[in-house]
């Protein structure tokens, strides 16, 4: 094509496309006539490169579950919910509720989907071990731990929980727990890391939550099939069928250099005491091994200890002391409890296979 | 010490090496923020010829009475000179305590004379860019024209040079080009009760000036040439070539909160293909600045470097500036489409491609040409026509 000035008369060639103007007249090329020469030689169309647009990361926002009412149009939720759905009446207008016929009872009437507690079990106190079905989607502060710590050695620790101070969500699509600090005073810890923001922290299974020096495990959805106690601090771990197979670490780091979440929990547990904390220390770094692993109706379990690491004494299997880092596997059925006890000087390990009996 | 930030551009800063390249480039003045403006030295040049008698006469004498009373603050300076077939001096510097006696007329008309009574009073005046020189030239006729390189050396006084016409019998391409030379504008007076705006609007002009008449000096490389050096918006032509070596080239005042945009072609012999070539080296008092361009084999690269969008709207302003003061309106046209085009990219090259064609619109040549010098443009670029 021809330059555009009418004085001349230059038929366009690549250079004046390099240089955006006509080499003989001056005469700048407008874009059409770049679009136009581009064309006619034959050269694709310039496109920008694409950028791609962050995606904006909000906290998610979970509607509680409720019912509605028929009778007063009430949005029922959390405790006049549950009331409602096992067939008692409307707590504010009398309706009787539609679900006195439902023939299922609480439990397997809902579905994960409405879910309305998560599972933590309790590691302080004369109580750890204790399995508390904490609410998800509400405030909860120090009046809702008055009702489940009512033990007067409670009332110290219960004392540095701000009013509304965390809140449990759950997530029915993904099936996961995430927890959101209120902006409470003395803050939400999980495994040892406070969280900050409106953007609720995912959890997961045995995840350590500390409420000042109360300490809580995050349990099973289902029943648990392993339970493992640690004495003397009494902090117990639990772990479903669904997490079988399984590696159990009774050393005091875990694989990314951060705290076993027991020695975490006993840590707190004996934060008073210097002579039990020394006690706890006897345990290496990374120590006693045990791996569960399932064959249809047997159970086969491997134990084996890092190298030059005082041993272990073992109860329950066939006795014995571990001390290579050898393999010793046992096998047992599936169709009984078991309970295992490891010990080393004053630490001592319980793992208990506890049947389903939903199965059986 | 703040300096003028200097821009220089070319079109595309990356060229096809190993070969000559023509484009367009634009040097861009923009004085510091809070420059206080210059006092004004305000040099009346006033026609007193026989046609000026009557009417004439009491409208410059009630102008430069209003101007003295009213509009001169106490560090301006003002004074006369009278021409017809012979000039004087009428009145010598004087500031706001002085007084002007009165004119009178008769005779013809002599504009090279004119000039150079100017530049005799003017010799004395020490030009060191301290204070902002004006003159303004008014004339009713057609006299015999001056040697362009008086009018031009006016500059090297720190003076810039308006010119009224008063068209009942002036010739306003005439008188347009004395103010281009002397880098001021045209004002356009169809009769004497418009010389009175005319003065109150070259007056206020000059009380914004903060930098007055500056030397731009370009050093040019061997194998390199600039042509059609363009002051924009008012398409003032500077100069029409500069080969290889240092040139000098004086620029109108600048006035504050503006920028001052000047468009010129660039010839490159052979562009390099290590590192950059360079083009020019642009200095105004303690700034400098390279134009430069970076040579490449890379046809895409070459193909996809974006178009500086400032540079082409300078370029295409500076064309449409020119080709209306040659009263070729064809090329006014196709200019302003150009730029009408370019406003998708550059959003300042639209509201200039509509000041010019109000410009356009205009019936005599004399309103076109006054609308082109009170063309400014902002410190971004962005165009609008100065008020009075």
């Amino acid at each position: 094509m021809q330059c555009t000035d009418p004085d001349c008369s230059r038929e366009l060639a690549e250079a004046d496309l390099a240089a955006g103007c006509c080499q003989e007249c001056f005469e700048m090329l407008d874009p059409t006539v770049v679009l136009e020469l581009r064309k006619s030689m034959g050269i694709e169309t310039y496109s920008p490169p694409e950028i791609q647009i962050p995606e904006k990361q909000e906290a998610p926002i979970s509607l509680p579950s409720f019912e509605q009412c028929p009778g007063c149009f009430v949005d029922l939720m959390t405790n006049d919910l549950s009331i409602w759905r096992k067939g008692l009446q409307c707590p504010y207008c009398q309706e009787p509720s539609p679900h006195q016929n439902d023939h299922s009872s609480l439990s397997s009437a809902e579905t994960p989907s409405e879910q309305q507690s998560v599972p933590f079990i309790l590691n302080s106190g004369s109580n750890s071990g204790t399995v508390f079905n904490l609410p998800v989607s509400q405030e909860l502060g120090r009046n809702d731990f008055r009702q489940i710590l009512v033990k007067p050695e409670y009332d110290q620790r219960r004392q540095f929980l701000s009013g509304e101070h965390f809140k449990i969500h759950f997530d029915a699509i993904s099936q996961s727990v995430s927890i959101e600090d209120l902006g409470s005073l003395n803050g939400t810890f999980i495994n040892g890391r406070k969280i900050v923001g409106p953007l609720p922290h995912p959890l997961t299974h045995s995840d350590v939550l500390n409420l000042h020096d109360l300490s809580f495990c995050l349990g099973s959805f289902s029943p648990p099939a392993i339970r493992v106690t640690h004495e003397p601090s009494g902090v117990v771990t639990e772990h479903p069928f669904s997490d079988i197979p399984l590696k159990l670490h009774f050393g005091r780091s875990n694989s990314e250099g951060g705290r076993e979440s027991w020695f975490r929990m006993a840590q707190v547990e004996f934060s008073q005491s210097q002579d039990k904390l020394d006690q706890l220390e006897t345990i290496s770094r990374s120590h006693l091994y045990i791996e569960l692993e399932r064959q249809q109706n047997q159970f086969s379990l491997s134990v084996w200890n890092e190298v030059a690491k005082p041993p272990f004494e073992v109860q329950g299997m066939d006795e014995f002391t571990i001390t290579t880092p050898e393999k010793v596997t046992q096998k047992f059925s599936s169709n009984e409890s078991k309970s295992i006890i490891f010990t080393h000087g004053r630490n001592s390990f319980e793992v208990a296979y506890i049947l389903d009996k939903s199965t059986t | 010490m703040p300096q003028p930030v200097l821009t220089a551009s070319l079109m595309k800063d990356v060229a096809l090496c190993s070969s000559p390249l023509k484009t367009k480039g634009a040097l861009t003045i923009v004085a510091e923020k809070d420059l206080q403006a210059l006092p004004l030295d305000l040099l009346l040049v006033l026609d007193v010829s026989g046609s000026m008698s009557g009417d004439g006469i009491s409208v410059v004498t009630d102008s430069m009475v209003h101007i003295l009373n009213n509009l001169m603050r106490p560090e301006d300076r003002i004074a006369v000179i009278t021409f017809n077939s012979s000039a004087n001096v009428h009145t010598s510097w004087t500031d706001v305590a002085g007084t002007i006696a009165p004119l009178t007329a008769g005779g013809g008309t002599n504009f090279g004379s004119a000039i150079n009574e100017v530049l005799s009073f003017l010799g004395g005046n020490d030009g060191d860019g301290s204070r902002a020189g004006v003159a303004f030239f008014l004339s009713d006729g057609q006299g015999q024209p001056a040697k362009d390189d008086n009018v031009r050396s006016i500059t090297d006084f720190g003076f810039t040079m308006h010119t009224i016409g008063v068209t009942s019998g002036a010739n306003p391409t005439h008188l347009e080009q004395m103010a281009e030379l002397a880098r001021g504008h045209y004002y356009h007076a169809p009769g004497f009760e418009d010389v009175k705006r005319a003065f109150q609007s070259i007056f206020n002009y000059g009380k914004t000036i903060v930098y007055a008449a500056p030397e731009l000096d370009v050093t040019v490389p061997d194998g390199v040439t600039i042509s059609d050096v363009v002051q924009t918006p008012q398409g003032l032509s500077l100069t029409k070539h500069l080969g290889p070596g240092t040139h000098s080239i004086s620029l109108s005042h600048m006035i504050k909160d503006t920028r001052m945009e000047i468009s010129f072609s660039v010839s490159v012999d052979n562009v390099s293909c290590e590192g950059q070539t360079m083009i020019a080296t642009f200095t105004l008092g303690q700034t400098t600045t390279h134009l430069t361009v970076r040579g490449t084999n890379d046809q895409t690269e070459l193909y996809n470097a974006p178009m500086n969008t400032d540079v082409t709207m300078i370029a295409h302003s500076a064309v449409a500036a020119t080709a209306l003061k040659q009263g070729n309106d064809a090329a006014v046209t196709r200019a302003i489409t150009k730029m009408e085009k370019l406003g998708i990219a550059n959003p300042n090259a639209n509201t200039r491609a509509t000041i010019i064609s109000q410009a356009t619109q205009a019936t005599t040549q004399g309103e076109r040409m006054e609308t082109l010098g009170k063309m400014q443009s902002d410190t971004s670029g962005k165009t609008k026509l100065r008020e009075d």
